[in-house]
């Protein structure tokens, strides 16, 4: 079990890949905003990548073990502590019954962190799934973020504890975040409702080549970047509303930037499902990681094109570099 | 003179007033408690109140109404009610 | 900058299948490395269509390749979330489109279709709440808001006598839901009687705040709201919950979303605000039994014969309704 004296800012339980095959429902399938962080620290404890671990945003988070379990905090710096001791990120540890773990708040570039506890956090799958969406009050503890209090139970580890501490993630494999005011490289393909029909030539290649910045208001549901002047290939959305961002209602794609008016609104994993307004490009799974580490008020972001084969190249190097074979010992 | 300062644990917006309409939270020279809300910061639709962790006089604010900040960034020096 | 050549780098229509023997056109369009858009016809409101998306929506899941996800029915679209790895997109783009090409003819379309019967309060406590507070903290000046309410609007929108005669409309028609989304199990419900087919314009701006159980139209689509949330439709009663994520009624035993795509909803009986509360109540004890027959089709052919055979009527309501919006003011 995991007691939780301070939930922090907003920590939730999560796994991966979250709740797939429900959008048909109206569910985003949540789950981690970093998922490449997220899987690492499973995976330097012993865990199958997907396990039920915490996403830490913004900091804040203490909690206290009552059981010896392997532990790794991968993500953004918050200045961990285990008992006072500075925990390194990216390394799995061992933690003893009595010891506390703090979050403290960030420390420089990114903005979520990943607890992941050897045995997984045990609480009930809803809808296949242990992952927490906010929007829908469904999976981790009760629907909702952590509080202090909260009891968290653990499941049993896989693997002898001995075998999975004092491990690190191959150093070349750490990825570096980009800082305040700095820009974030995204790989995007284009969009069902791109150039020629519903944008300009010029609109896609001033979405491609412009600096985003990402506003203060993006969470979990959105992230929202700056209004733009698009010239539009159409005058108005005929039978999906009087704009030419206006589409008849469809089926949204997990990542997809929508356009709302002016406005590019990335739709990130606990987004809408569906709706009315065309998606102009669709973030690459393999790059949905970067959105978990941006800082929102503060990050910019860089759309930079690849092709369908390019994307699907991406996430195969990513999934194969999650690996027990890529930790050495520390 | 024992000048101190009220960090911001969060990035984000920071807002010296609950509406746009509303007067400031906090001004220079009110003499605050501990646990007065001095501002709030704005991050992902959510407000956070920032708190004064000890008491004393406001001398001034470091960050200017709507501006973005840091984690861990200063907002506002204290100095104890006494002193001038 | 990136420099392109006439075809796109990832090429944002994949495939383009004409229309054939009256068969509408399916344009296959990228939707990223995990979802593939497939449009059907034209980009016009045709509830008819729907038919065809969810008879392909079956026929996808009886054949359900290794790989494919899952689909996301929409009024004139199927989205399908697949892993690319296992199914290329073109191999799933055959699939699909031969799918579609072995559906029956149009007319002799069945589609499995409950009918899910919701009690109804209109201009309710919990409505008149959310209208108060849009006016006393958003804007105090809406047009669409007339005596605390939406429904007066709506009615003279739409050229009704008075709101009562509004309400009548909303209960004569079976609700053809196209779709769920957006939140969890937000049903997106189109009239199937073309005679009581209202229309009304979006907020403006857009509320900040709807109790769940709400129920609002915007354009010609009614939406019930499932959890408390923003919104931007045109609200004037309130049902039991459709969504309960503590699963606390055998109705939502199976799932925490009472409603399916291609269901029909039919609002009867209409009820007091206290006997919706006590409804209300009674969902959370479980002792509350929604009305569902889950066995029930819908018949495509018989359903075109019903519109062939109201078409002037429509028609005629139509006009009076367009007639009747030109001299009521837009949010």
């Amino acid at each position: 079990m995991l007691e939780v004296r301070n939930g922090g800012f907003e920590t939730t339980v999560q796994d991966y890949p979250g709740r797939i095959g429900m959008l048909s429902l109206g569910f985003a399938p949540a789950g981690p905003m970093d998922d490449y962080a997220f899987r690492f620290a499973n995976v330097l404890v012993g865990n199958p990548p997907g396990a039920a671990g915490l996403e830490i945003t913004a900091g804040g988070l203490v909690v206290a073990f009552h059981d010896e379990r392997a532990f790794a905090v991968c993500g953004a710096d918050m200045a961990a502590r285990l008992n006072g001791q500075p925990v390194v990120l990216w390394r799995s540890y061992r933690a003893r019954p009595g010891d506390v773990l703090e979050f403290d708040y960030l420390q420089g570039a990114g903005f979520r962190t990943y607890l992941a506890v050897s045995g997984g956090i045990d609480v009930p799958p809803v809808l296949g799934s242990r992952s927490t969406y906010l929007p829908g009050s469904v999976g981790g503890l009760d629907g909702r973020k952590l509080q202090a209090g909260d009891r968290l139970p653990l499941g049993e580890p896989r693997v002898d504890l001995g075998q999975v501490i004092d491990r690190r993630v191959r150093a070349d494999l750490i990825p570096g975040y980009a800082g305040y005011n700095e820009v974030w490289e995204v790989e995007a393909t284009r969009g069902p409702q791109a150039d020629p029909d519903y944008m300009t030539r010029e609109d896609m290649d001033a979405f491609f080549s412009h600096h985003w910045k990402l506003d203060a208001a993006s969470n979990r549901t959105g992230y929202r970047l700056d209004i733009y002047k698009w010239q539009w290939a159409r005058t108005s959305g005929g039978a999906g509303g009087g704009h030419p961002s206006n589409i008849i209602d469809n089926g949204y794609p997990v990542g997809a930037v929508n356009v709302c008016g002016d406005q590019p609104i990335i739709l990130c994993i606990d987004g809408p499902t569906l709706g009315g307004f065309i998606c102009n490009a669709v973030v690459a799974k393999a790059a949905m990681w970067k959105l978990g580490q941006m800082v929102p008020g503060w990050s910019y972001i860089h759309f930079k094109e690849v092709s369908l084969e390019e994307a699907i190249e991406l996430l195969a190097r990513q999934d194969a570099s999650i690996s027990e074979e890529n930790l050495e010992r520390s | 003179m024992a000048e101190r300062t009220i960090r911001s644990p969060l990035p984000g917006i920071f807002y010296r007033q609950p509406s746009p309409d509303a007067e400031p939270f906090v001004k220079e020279g009110d003499v605050i408690q501990p646990g007065t809300v001095i501002g709030l910061v704005g991050v992902m639709k959510t407000f956070h109140q920032i708190t004064a962790d000890s008491g004393g006089r406001v001398v001034r604010f470091l960050v200017e109404n709507e501006e973005p900040i840091r984690p861990g960034q200063e907002i506002a020096v204290l100095t104890d009610a006494g002193d001038e | 900058m990136t420099e392109h050549t006439a075809a796109q780098p990832s090429g944002v229509i994949l495939a383009t299948f004409p229309e054939h023997n009256g068969r509408p056109g399916v344009v296959y369009r990228n939707a990223g490395d995990s979802f593939l858009l497939v449009e059907f016809g034209d980009m016009v409101f045709d509830l008819t269509m729907s038919f065809r998306v969810l008879g392909l929506d079956d026929a996808i899941k009886r054949h359900r390749p290794e790989g494919l996800i899952e689909v996301i029915p929409a009024l004139r679209s199927v989205l399908i979330n697949y892993d690319s790895r296992v199914l290329p997109a073109k191999r799933l783009i055959e699939f699909v489109q031969a799918q579609y090409e072995e559906l029956p003819p149009f007319h002799d379309l069945v589609v499995p279709s409950r009918i899910v019967e919701l009690p109804i309060a209109f201009d309710d406590k919990w409505t008149r709440e959310a209208i108060a507070r849009y006016v006393q903290y958003q804007r105090a000046d809406a047009p669409n808001i007339i005596n605390g309410t939406n429904s007066e609007y709506a009615a003279m929108y739409n050229g009704l006598r008075d709101k009562e005669e509004f309400f009548e409309y909303i209960m004569a028609t079976d609700w053809w839901n196209a779709a769920l989304g957006f939140f969890p199990g937000l049903p997106f419900a189109y009239p199937l009687d073309p005679r009581r087919a209202v229309v009304i314009p979006k907020y403006n701006p857009t509320r900040h705040w709807t109790p769940a159980g709400t129920i609002g139209i915007a354009g010609p689509c009614l939406a019930i709201y499932p959890v408390e949330s923003a919104g931007g439709y045109q609200i004037f009663a309130h049902t039991v919950p459709i969504y309960d994520p503590q699963q606390r009624n055998p109705a939502f035993r199976e799932s925490p979303v009472l409603l399916r795509p291609g269901d029909r909803l039919r609002f009867r009986p209409r009820v007091t605000d206290e006997e919706l509360e006590a409804m209300i109540q009674a969902v959370y004890d479980g002792t509350y039994q929604y009305v569902i027959d889950e066995t029930a089709t819908f018949d495509v052919g018989e359903y075109l014969r019903f519109l062939d055979s109201v078409r002037e009527e429509a028609e005629a309501f139509r006009r009076h309704q367009a007639e009747a919006a030109t001299r009521v003011p837009i949010p």
